[in-house]
C-alpha cells in the first residue's frame, strides 16, 4: 500500500515542482467547484486555479452533472457537461466537456430550481415551461454551489435585461451580490477540506461531506482515466497517513471489509450500478471516517492502476481478502471446536461422577438428582419460552411504531412537496411578471414617443385655440348680456307705459261710457240724436268684448288669478263696473310695476330679521306688509306666540273626533256656507277642491271649541283666509281661535253679535272726528255706512280689499288686532275722500260703496293714510267707546226684546178677538 | 243730479232663510245671470233696477240680507223705509217655509204697513220639492199674501214676481196719493180699502 501511494505521487502531471501538499490545497480550491476537478486538460486546472470566486468577478459556470434520462421508467443518470452560456442565459449540456455541439439547452431565465429534501443527496431540479429536469451533483456542496450560481445568473440576467425597469429596485442586487459573495466565501473556504490531515478531514466530513465524496465521484468517472489517476494520487497522499493510523482498527473492522469485498465484485460492470455504489459509499459517511477513508482510497487504489501494478495490488487485495477470510472461518472453527471440547469435558465430569458412586442406590439417587434437574431446566426453558414471546410482542409493537412514525414522515414530506410546488408555481409567476414589464417597455419606443410629443403639440395648440375662443366668447356673452338688460329695460318701461295708457284710456272710455249713458237718458234728444247715442254704446260694447279677449294675452303681464289665487278682473254682474274692474286691474298693475324697486329692500329687511320678537320694528315692518316667502312663516310665529296658553298638542283632533260623534247645530250653516266661500278664489271655487273638506272640519271643529260663537257667518272667510297662507288646517283653527279671543271683542260673533253692532257706533263717532267733512256729507244724504262697514269689521275686510291689499292688513292685524281694521277703514275713506264727497245721491252712494273698496290700488298710500294721517289713535279711547255704545246697544236690544214680546202679546190678542174667523187655522196648517 | 232718471224709487227688501236663492233671485232679477256659487250675504248687499210699468219709470232698490238668524239683530235697520218685502223659502226645504211665520213676524215688529210677497224658490227640481204649491197657496191665503213659485237658476217667474211686488208698491204708492188728496180737499171719511189702519208708509 504504502509504495502505491509513493508510486502515484510521481504520477502528478506538470506539478512536478509543486508540492503535493500545496497542489491538493490548490486542487481543494478550485473544486468547490466540483465539477471543475473533473476538468479533462491540464488548462482547465490552472483555469481553475485562476477562479476563485473573491479573485474573478466573473466565472464560467460549467461542470459535470448527472442528468436524469425521464424516459426509462427506472431513473438512469447519465454524466453530461454542463455550462452556462451568458449571453442567452442557457445552460448547455453537452456529451462530454469537449463537445461542440450541445445535447440541449436549458434556459434558465425563465426556469426555477427545486430541490426536494427526500430526495437523494445532491438531485436537483430545474424546471422550465418546456420541460423539467432532473440533476444530480456529487454532493450537497455541489449541488449548492450550482443551484445559488444559476439563480444569480438568472437574477443578472433578468436583471440586465430590465434595466431601466429595475433601476428603481437596485437595492436589491448589491444585497444578493454580497449574499453571493458570502456563499462564495463558504465555497472558498471548501478545500481545507481536503487537507489530507485526519483530523481536518474528520471534522470536515462530519459537517461538510462533500470534498471526499466528490473526489471518490471522480475517480469513479472511467471516461477521463488520465485525471482519475490524478486524482487517485492525490487522495492516496491525502489518506495515506490516515491509513496507516488506521492500520490497527483494521482487523477489528472485519465487517466492513467484507462489505468492501462484495462491493468490489459489483463495481465495473456498468456505470449506472457504480452510480448505485456511489449513493450507498454516500450513506456510508455516517461510519467512522478513518476506515471510510481508507476503504475509499483502496477502492480508488485497486481499480485504477495501470497494468502490472494494478494486477498486482489487485492480486494482493484479494490475497488479503481470501486470508481474512480464512482466518475468519479458522476462527469459528476454533471456537466451535472449544465449545465440544466443553461439552465432551462436562459429560466426562458427569459419567466419572457415575462411574465413582458404585451402589445401585446412589447411582438412582444420581439418576433421580439429573431428573430434577432436566425439570427445573425445562422449566426455565418454559420461563425463558415466554420471556421471548414478550419481547418478540415489543418487537412487533416497536415495529409498529416505526410503521407510524414512517408514514408520519411521509405525510410531512407530501406536505413539503406541496409547497414546494407552491414555490414554483410563485416562481414561475414571478418570471412571467418580470417577463411582461419587459416587453412593456420595449414597446414604448422612440417612435411612440415621438408621435406622442406631436400630439402634446396638436394639443397645445387646441388649447391655445380654445383659450381665444373662450375669451371671444365671454366677452359676447358680456355684450349680449348688457344688450339684453339694456332692451330689457326699455321693454319694462314700455310695458308700464302701456299699462298707464291702457289704464288711462280705460278711464276714457268709461267716461265716455258714462257720458253716453247720460245722453240716452236725457229725456229732450231729438231721435236722430237717440239712435246715434245707442250705435255708440253698443260699438263701445264691442269695443269692450275686444279688449278683453286681446288686451290681457298681448301686452297685461296680469294673470287672471294673483299669488294666493285671487281673480285679478272680478266678474262683475254690471257692465259699466267690469270697465272700472279693468281699470283698476291695469292700476294695480302700474303701482305693481312701480314698487318693485320699494320691495326688493322690504324683502331684504325680512331676511335680515331672523329669529322673530316681539319689537317695533317688527310692528312697523309688519305694518308694510310682508313679502310672500315670508308670509306664512311670520303667521305661524304670530299664532302660535298669542295662543301659547291654549293651545295643546291633541286639541284639535279631539275636537275633529268630537265631530265625528255629534253633529253640532251650526254644521247644516257651516255645510250650506261651504261652497259659498271665496268664490273668485280658485282654491275655493271649485266644489272639489281639498280646500272645502279642510274648511269644514276647521269650522266644526271651531263650532266645538267657542259654543258661544258656535258658526257665524263669516267666520267662513276668516278661515278660508287662514287655509290659503298657513295650509294646515290645525294652524288655520287655531288662527280662527286667535281671532276670536284675542283680537276681536267679546260677542263680536255670538248670537246678538252685540260687539260687532257697539265698533259699528264706535266707528261713526271716530269717522265724524277725524273726517268730519265726510261725516257732514253723509248725513246730509242720509246714509248709513254701517250697512257696508259691518261687513268689514266682521270679516276683516274680506271680499272688500284687493288681496294684495287684504294681506297687507291681515298682517299688522293678527299682531295689533281690530284697532287695524278701524285704521283702514278710516283710511279707505280718507283715500277716496274727494270721489264721495262728489256723489250727491244717495242711491249713487250705496252703489258707489258696494265696489269702492276694491279700486284701492295704492297700497303704500293707504298705509300711511292709516298708521300715520289717522294719528293720534289712543287704544283708551276706543276702548272707553266701546264701553259707552255697549251699553246703549244692549238698552236698545232690551228695548227691541220687549217690543218683541209686545208684538207677540198684540198678535195674540190679535188672533184671539178674530178667533170667530179663520184665524186659528193657520196654527193647525204650521 | 239735474234731472231724475226715474218716477218712483222704492225700496225692496229680501229676506228668507239662509241658502234659499234670495241672492240668486236678486243677481237674475238686477243682472238676469245665475251663478251657482255665489257668495254669503253678511249684513246687506244691493243692487238697483228700473221697470217701466204703466208707462211710469220704477227704480228698483233692492235689498239682499243675511239669512242667518244671528243677523236679524240688525237687519231690523235695513227695514226702514221699506216699501216691499219679498218672503223667501225654498221649496226643496220644508223648514224654510216654516220658517215663514217667523218672518212674517219680523216684518211685523220693524214696519207697520209694508208690501208683502211669499216666493218659493228652485222650484226647478221638481224630484226634490217638499213644499207642495198647494199648501204654500193656503198658507199665503190665510196671511193675505201673494205667492210665487220661482226659480232663479231657469228664470222661472223671477222677472213677474218683482213685477207684481212693484206693481203692488205702485198702487200701495197711488193709492195713499190720491186719499192724502181726498183728505186734503175733503174732509171726508173715505173707507179703507185693505189695511185698517196706517201707520207708516214711504
Amino acid at each position: 500500500m504504502k509504495s502505491a501511494n509513493e508510486d502515484r505521487e510521481g504520477l502528478v502531471p506538470g506539478s512536478s515542482n509543486m508540492l503535493p501538499e500545496e497542489k491538493i490545497k490548490d486542487a481543494g480550491s478550485s473544486s468547490d467547484y466540483v465539477i471543475r476537478d473533473v476538468s479533462p486538460c491540464p488548462e482547465d486546472w490552472e483555469n481553475a486555479d485562476l477562479k476563485p470566486g473573491q479573485e474573478t468577478p466573473k466565472k464560467k459556470l460549467c461542470g459535470y452533472l448527472y442528468k436524469c434520462s425521464p424516459k426509462a421508467s427506472i431513473r438512469t443518470w447519465k454524466s453530461r457537461w454542463f455550462s452556462y452560456d451568458e449571453n442567452k442565459c442557457h445552460l448547455l449540456y453537452y456529451r462530454t466537456a469537449q463537445d461542440i455541439n450541445p445535447l440541449g439547452s436549458i434556459e434558465i431565465s425563465i426556469a426555477s430550481f427545486d430541490l426536494k429534501v427526500g430526495a437523494d443527496e445532491g438531485i436537483f431540479e430545474i424546471r422550465t415551461p418546456i420541460k423539467d429536469f432532473i440533476l444530480k451533483a456529487i454532493n450537497k456542496q455541489a449541488m449548492m454551489y450550482w443551484l445559488q450560481q444559476l439563480q444569480l445568473k438568472r437574477w443578472e440576467f433578468c436583471n440586465n435585461q430590465a434595466k431601466g425597469f429595475v433601476e428603481a429596485v437596485s437595492s436589491f442586487p448589491s444585497i444578493d451580490e454580497a449574499q453571493w459573495s458570502n456563499t462564495e466565501a463558504e465555497h472558498d473556504f471548501l478545500p481545507l477540506v481536503k487537507t489530507p490531515t485526519d483530523d481536518v478531514v474528520g471534522i470536515k466530513a462530519a459537517s461538510l461531506p462533500a470534498p471526499s465524496t466528490s473526489i471518490a465521484l471522480q475517480n469513479i468517472s472511467l471516461k477521463h482515466p488520465w485525471i482519475e489517476i490524478q486524482n487517485t494520487v492525490h487522495n492516496l497522499c491525502g489518506s495515506r497517513q490516515n491509513r496507516r493510523d488506521s492500520s490497527g482498527n483494521f482487523v477489528g473492522n472485519q465487517d466492513n471489509l467484507e462489505n468492501i469485498a462484495d462491493e468490489e465484485h459489483l463495481r465495473g460492470e456498468t456505470e449506472d450500478t457504480v452510480m448505485a455504489e456511489m449513493q450507498k459509499d454516500t450513506k456510508m459517511r455516517l461510519k467512522p471516517p478513518t476506515l471510510r477513508k481508507f476503504k475509499k482510497a483502496n477502492s480508488s487504489f485497486r481499480y485504477f492502476v495501470e497494468g502490472a501494478e494494478q494486477e498486482k495490488i489487485a492480486s494482493l487485495q484479494h490475497q488479503v481478502l481470501i486470508l481474512t477470510e480464512e482466518v475468519k472461518s479458522q476462527k469459528e472453527l476454533v471456537k466451535l471446536l472449544h465449545k465440544a471440547l466443553e461439552a465432551a469435558q462436562q459429560e466426562k465430569r458427569e459419567s466419572c461422577k457415575y462411574l465413582v458412586t458404585a451402589t445401585e442406590e446412589d447411582r438412582l439417587e444420581l439418576l433421580r438428582h439429573k431428573v430434577r434437574q432436566i425439570a427445573e431446566l425445562n422449566k426455565q426453558v418454559q420461563v425463558l419460552e415466554m420471556e421471548k414471546k414478550e419481547l418478540e410482542q415489543e418487537v412487533a409493537l416497536k415495529e409498529e411504531h416505526i410503521k407510524e412514525l414512517r408514514e408520519h414522515v411521509q405525510i410531512l414530506m407530501d406536505k413539503n412537496q406541496a409547497k414546494q410546488q407552491v414555490i414554483l408555481k410563485l416562481t414561475e409567476q414571478l418570471t412571467r411578471e418580470m417577463h411582461d414589464p419587459v416587453t412593456e417597455a420595449d414597446s414604448i419606443t422612440a417612435e411612440t414617443l415621438y408621435k406622442q410629443q406631436e400630439e402634446i403639440e396638436h394639443l397645445k395648440d387646441d388649447l391655445e385655440a380654445y383659450k381665444t375662443q373662450n375669451q371671444f366668447l365671454n366677452s359676447e356673452v358680456h355684450q349680449v348680456t348688457k344688450i339684453w338688460s339694456t332692451v330689457a329695460q326699455r321693454e319694462k318701461t314700455l310695458l308700464m307705459k302701456c299699462a298707464h295708457l291702457q289704464a288711462h284710456n280705460c278711464q276714457i272710455e268709461s267716461k265716455y261710457l258714462m257720458f253716453l249713458r247720460t245722453l240716452q237718458s236725457l229725456p229732450d234728444l231729438a231721435k236722430e240724436h237717440m239712435a246715434l247715442v245707442k250705435g255708440l254704446i253698443e260699438e263701445a260694447l264691442q269695443w269692450d268684448m275686444k279688449e278683453e279677449t286681446v288686451i290681457p294675452i298681448q301686452l297685461s303681464p296680469v294673470n287672471q288669478y294673483d299669488d294666493y289665487g285671487f281673480m285679478t278682473v272680478p266678474e262683475y254682474e254690471a257692465a259699466d263696473w267690469k270697465l272700472l274692474s279693468k281699470i283698476q286691474a291695469l292700476e294695480i298693475k302700474c303701482s305693481n310695476l312701480n314698487k318693485e324697486t320699494t320691495e326688493k329692500s322690504l324683502s331684504e329687511r325680512w331676511n335680515n330679521l331672523g329669529e322673530l320678537t316681539p319689537s317695533s320694528e317688527l310692528k312697523s315692518l309688519l305694518r308694510c306688509g310682508v313679502p310672500m316667502a315670508h308670509r306664512q312663516r311670520v303667521w305661524k310665529w304670530i299664532i302660535s306666540h298669542r295662543v301659547k296658553q291654549m293651545r295643546s298638542a291633541g286639541h284639535y283632533h279631539n275636537l275633529l273626533k268630537k265631530c265625528e260623534v255629534a253633529e253640532h247645530p251650526a254644521s247644516q250653516q257651516i255645510e250650506l256656507d261651504l261652497h259659498r266661500t271665496l268664490p273668485n278664489n280658485r282654491h275655493f271655487m271649485s266644489p272639489t277642491s281639498q280646500f272645502i273638506p279642510k274648511l269644514r272640519r276647521v269650522l266644526l271643529a271651531f263650532s266645538w271649541q267657542n259654543p258661544t260663537i258656535g258658526y257665524c257667518q263669516g267666520l267662513n272667510r276668516l278661515a278660508a283666509i287662514a287655509l290659503l297662507i298657513l295650509e294646515e288646517e290645525e294652524e288655520a283653527f287655531w288662527c280662527l281661535v286667535h281671532i276670536t279671543k284675542n283680537l276681536m271683542p267679546q260677542d263680536y260673533y255670538s248670537n246678538t253679535l252685540i260687539g260687532s253692532q257697539v265698533d259699528q257706533r264706535v266707528f261713526k263717532d271716530i269717522l265724524s272726528e277725524k273726517l268730519p267733512r265726510l261725516t257732514a256729507h253723509l248725513e246730509q244724504l242720509q246714509i248709513d255706512l254701517s250697512l257696508v262697514t259691518f261687513n268689514w269689521f266682521l270679516v276683516v275686510f274680506v271680499d272688500s280689499l284687493v288681496s294684495d291689499l287684504l294681506f297687507r292688513v291681515w298682517d299688522a292685524f293678527l299682531y295689533e288686532g281690530a284697532k287695524v281694521i278701524f285704521r283702514y277703514a278710516l283710511a279707505i275713506f280718507k283715500y277716496n275722500e274727494e270721489a264721495i264727497l262728489k256723489i250727491q245721491d244717495n242711491l249713487e252712494f250705496y252703489q258707489y260703496l258696494r265696489f269702492f273698496t276694491k279700486t284701492i290700488c295704492d297700497g303704500r298710500k293707504l298705509m300711511s293714510i292709516a298708521f300715520s294721517d289717522m294719528n293720534p289713535f289712543p287704544m283708551k279711547l276706543l276702548q272707553n267707546r266701546r264701553g259707552v255704545h255697549r251699553l246703549e246697544v244692549e238698552a236698545e236690544l232690551r228695548e227691541l226684546e220687549q217690543l218683541k214680546a209686545q208684538y207677540v202679546r198684540e198678535q195674540a190678542e190679535h188672533a184671539a178677538s178674530h178667533l170667530d174667523g179663520a184665524a186659528s187655522e193657520d196654527e193647525e196648517e204650521i | 243730479m239735474a234731472a231724475k232718471d226715474y218716477d218712483h224709487l222704492f225700496k225692496l227688501l229680501i229676506i228668507g232663510d239662509s241658502g234659499v236663492g234670495k241672492s240668486s233671485l236678486l243677481l237674475r232679477f238686477a243682472d238676469n245671470t245665475f251663478s251657482g256659487s255665489y257668495i254669503t250675504t253678511i249684513g246687506v248687499d244691493f243692487k238697483i233696477r228700473t221697470l217701466v210699468i204703466n208707462g211710469e219709470r220704477v227704480k228698483l232698490q233692492i235689498w239682499d240680507t243675511a239669512g242667518q238668524e244671528r243677523f236679524r239683530t240688525i237687519t231690523s235697520t235695513y227695514y226702514r223705509n221699506t216699501h216691499g218685502v219679498i218672503i223667501v223659502y225654498d221649496v226643496t226645504n220644508a223648514e224654510s217655509f216654516v220658517n215663514v211665520k217667523r218672518w212674517l213676524h219680523e216684518i211685523g215688529q220693524n214696519c207697520d204697513n209694508v208690501c208683502k210677497i211669499l216666493v218659493g224658490n228652485k222650484c226647478e227640481d221638481l224630484s226634490r220639492k217638499q213644499v207642495e204649491t198647494l199648501d204654500a197657496r193656503r198658507f199665503s191665503d190665510q196671511m193675505g199674501v201673494r205667492l210665487f213659485e220661482t226659480s232663479a237658476k231657469e228664470n222661472l217667474n223671477v222677472e213677474e214676481m218683482f213685477n207684481a211686488i212693484t206693481t203692488m208698491v205702485l198702487r200701495t204708492k197711488q193709492e195713499n196719493l190720491a186719499r192724502r188728496q181726498q183728505q186734503n180737499e175733503v174732509v171726508k171719511i173715505n173707507k179703507p180699502k185693505k189695511k185698517p189702519s196706517v201707520k207708516k208708509c214711504c
